[in-house]
């Protein structure tokens, strides 16, 4: 081959990259307009809501399924959805709900009590699976479902239970999913969700994107996006890099230190209190801090109010109780043990402990929901709070897996850790500090008081919500006084958008619902 | 003839044997170092980096450990020469702190694998065959493995801390002094002083320690020094990838890691920790490339 040949085949060699180059870009640009992106940090664990326990699965799977009722925007009380109206028997064992017309599956099965059935009782005993993490949580108390109608199905619970609602309105376990399509998929289930919700599932891509679009059929008002792709991206500022440059439209999970950025690029930064509770734990049955002189002195010794501001840089809520101010039953008169130092030299002081005394703290070294910096760092800004007063607090830091395990073993003397609320109920977070919640280590400080115990079995089965408010408002109180747990924060949750998304908002429960987004 | 040559150049770099006319081996060395910029620069490097490690708590302007949250983040002033981290505490205090971790962390390890280096590079050198065989297998097993994933293991199962961190940077190094060592050792015990030593009934033990080893050193001197500063970088990025020091204690790979992510907002917590294992690392690597110059005989 001559030269001149060559660089002619080159040339062609150029030219036809350009070109394919070209139509790749001209591809993923046509239709742009009706296709709505959205960016999270990973793939969902699964789509079937009896078998995740994940945020990002709960996020993908409110766009395709809905459950009998579903929580009001901003907060978490709630509204009717595939149920229009129910009825309480007056013992509060029986709950009747009527479901509403007309309404299909994306498969095209009908929606109706039978469904209902089957969708909660696939998760009830005997049917019920080890791997189905929330089904117990959910559906707490059912003992089974009846059919009475075709429209018309009906609860029956073992005991009265405040929660139910609250419940059913969750992400998972609770929404309703077709029972043909369970039948037909069977594990493979957990891949081809099939539900009633206004967009429907398309595809998975492992690692890259899940895609959704439209329902035709759907019972509402019509998605104003025809198409909307979640994509996986796992570093938060690549997130938002590709938020800036448009490749996406949507992100969540904004790094605090990305917000200047993306503001300067006229995204949006949506900030919604989130549904959690940052703390620090004591153990309070062993020594030392079993004595509540002492966790009164170390709670006074930490300026909760510097953390908030610069360890969080204000992206924070400083907590006065251990319940987020939008769950109803949260109680804005508590008051816990505020900085003082003056005062926490004397406590220490009164018990026994004029020198100081030194203790060790178990904490995580990756950042968590509630707590956006990390555990190791902000158990090292205590540490300094704390060496004003005294007292020497030493360290250990884990990776989160191993972390739970020391935690469980009760390692050191006190923990930091935190919690992410499920359905928007007070229980939900003060069953934490519940004696029988001790065994399983949701009460990892092991505290034990049975007035609290008395009020959150009373709230469970007390369905007048002025008088839960009554019940929980009690509890906070006690919670407060016995100081189990110092408040850090309650941390908030973050998305940004670009300038020409209309719509969109975080739910506390860390949702979304992207049929009323356009852009 | 060439031997013998080989022979007395050996014998005077090690200062055994003393000619009066020449100068003395350690004025020769010095002559030599001397003469190398890049040891001379290293080691000047070294001295104040030291000097910094030792006199840490009188040059330091402030606590490292106490937090100023409300000034957390702030860039270099002149109260806080290089800046503030994310806990509000000086950075230019915890480099100066970081400077004995990072120090004591590079030369325990580097004496640690030297240990273990020299003395299995000896055994496999001197005897050969079979226990060669076996030592320098088991070496060569241990370096097929990325060193910094062989010390991600160690540190996985000996958990966290400055000690374990030395033991697994040591560890994973061995290999590499062991072979230089078996490699001197193997022309050097050819040499006919050795055999001299042997005939006049001087056990194994004698030979290696006492006729052999001394004559290995130079190359071995010349890695090690640059054996610190690849552990000091590895401990680094052990601390940087949380493996490394509990906090509070200041550790450059531990700030740095802490630093990225207020990267954009706040550049200056990665870039001077950053910028003090560069420059020790540099140091290290100036003075070993200069002492290599000095001591090669071939060089002379």
């Amino acid at each position: 081959m001559g030269k001149r040949s060559l660089a002619l085949l080159l040339m062609l060699v150029f030219a036809t990259s350009i070109a394919l180059v070209g139509c790749g870009g001209s591809k993923s640009t046509s239709g742009a307009n009706s296709v709505l992106v959205f960016a999270q940090g990973s793939d969902p664990r699964g789509l079937d809501p009896a078998y995740v326990d994940d945020g990002e699965s709960a996020k993908i799977m409110m766009q395709i399924f809905e459950g009998l009722v579903r929580y009001k925007p901003g907060s978490t009380e709630v509204q009717p959805l595939l149920a229009t109206e129910w009825t309480t028997s007056a013992d509060g064992k029986e709950w009747t709900f009527k479901l509403r017309k007309d309404v299909k599956f994306h498969d095209g099965t009908a929606f109706n009590a039978q469904a209902v059935k089957f969708s909660i009782e696939r998760q009830l005993p005997p049917n019920r699976k080890d791997d189905m993490p929330y089904a117990e949580f959910t559906f707490d108390g059912i003992t089974k479902v009846e059919v009475i109608d075709d429209l018309t199905v009906k609860i029956i619970l073992e005991k009265p239970s405040a929660t139910l609602l609250a419940n059913l309105a969750m992400a998972l376990a609770a929404p309703i999913v077709s029972p043909e399509a369970v039948k037909k998929h069977g594990d493979k289930f957990i891949e081809n969700p099939v539900g009633t919700g206004p967009y429907k599932f398309v595809k998975w891509d492992k690692g890259q994107q899940v895609e959704l679009v439209q329902f035709d059929g759907y019972w509402g008002t019509k998605p104003k996006m025809a198409k909307v792709v979640y994509k996986f991206t796992k570093e938060n500022s690549v997130r938002a890099a590709d938020l800036m440059t448009g490749s996406t439209d949507i992100m969540d999970g904004v790094d605090i230190n990305d917000i200047k950025a993306l503001e300067a690029k006229g995204m949006t930064v949506i900030k919604t209190p989130g549904m959690n509770i940052n703390y620090m734990g004591f153990y309070t049955y062993k020594k030392p801090f079993d004595n509540l002189k002492l966790r009164k002195a170390v709670s006074m010794a930490i300026n909760r109010q510097n953390l908030v501001d610069y360890l969080y840089q204000g992206n924070a809520q400083l907590p006065n109780t251990m319940l987020p101010s939008f769950i109803p039953g949260y109680a804005k008169e508590v008051k816990p043990y505020d900085y003082n130092i003056e005062e926490a030299k004397k406590l220490l002081a009164e018990a026994g402990y004029a020198n100081g005394f030194e203790f060790t703290a178990i904490t995580y070294s990756n950042p968590r929901p509630y707590n956006p910096v990390n555990g190791e760092k902000l158990a090292a800004a205590i540490q300094a709070d704390l060496a004003k007063i005294g007292v020497k607090m030493n360290i250990k830091s884990y990776p989160w897996k191993e972390y739970k395990q020391v935690l469980n073993d009760g390692e050191g003397d006190a923990y930091f850790y935190g919690w992410i609320g499920d359905n928007g109920d007070p229980d939900n977070f003060l069953m934490l500090l519940e004696t029988a919640n001790i065994k399983g280590s949701l009460n990892s400080s092991k505290y034990s008081n049975p007035k609290m115990d008395e009020l959150l079995a009373q709230g469970r089965t007390t369905l007048d919500p002025a008088k839960r408010v009554a019940i929980y408002t009690e509890a906070q109180k006690i919670a407060a006084e016995d100081a189990p747990w110092v408040l850090i924060s309650h941390s908030i949750d973050m998305a940004a958008h670009r300038p020409n998304v209309k719509g969109f908002a975080l739910h506390p429960t860390g949702v979304h619902w992207l049929d009323i987004v356009s852009k | 003839m060439e031997a013998n040559i080989e022979v007395k150049k050996q014998i005077k770099a090690n200062g055994h044997v003393h000619v009066d006319k020449v100068k003395g081996p350690f004025a020769e060395f010095v002559e030599r170092f001397m003469k190398s910029r890049s040891a001379v620069i290293g080691l000047g490097i070294l001295i104040v980096l030291i000097c910094c490690a030792v006199f840490a708590p009188i040059l330091a302007p402030y606590n490292p450990y106490e937090s100023n949250l409300p000034i957390a983040l702030q860039a270099p002033s002149a109260e806080h020469i290089l800046g503030v981290d994310e806990l509000g505490r000086d950075i230019f205090s915890r480099i100066l702190y970081g400077a004995q971790v990072s120090l004591v962390v590079g030369v325990e390890a580097v004496t640690l694998a030297l240990f273990f280096g020299i003395l299995l590079g000896a055994l496999a050198g001197f005897y050969g065959g079979k226990v060669d065989t076996a030592i320098m297998g088991v070496m060569d097993v241990m370096l097929s493995f990325p060193s910094i994933l062989l010390a991600l293991a160690f540190m996985t199962v000996l958990g966290r801390g400055i000690d374990k961190a030395v033991i697994a940077i040591g560890i994973v190094s061995i290999p590499q002094y062991a072979r230089i060592v078996r490699g001197s050792v193997l022309s050097v015990k050819e040499n006919v002083y050795v055999t001299a030593a042997r005939a006049i009934g001087n056990n194994d033990r004698r030979l290696i320690f006492v006729h052999i080893l001394p004559n290995v050193l130079a190359p071995i001197i010349v890695r090690s020094t640059i054996g610190i500063s690849e552990a000091i970088l590895e401990a680094a990025a052990l601390g940087f990838l949380g493996l490394g020091v509990m906090p509070p204690t200041a550790e450059w790979g531990t700030m740095l890691g802490a630093g990225r992510q207020t990267i954009f907002n706040a550049p200056h917590i990665v870039t001077f920790p950053g910028l003090a294992i560069t420059l020790t690392v540099m140091a290290f690597n100036l003075l070993g490339d200069g002492l290599r110059d000095v001591l090669d005989p071939r060089l002379k």
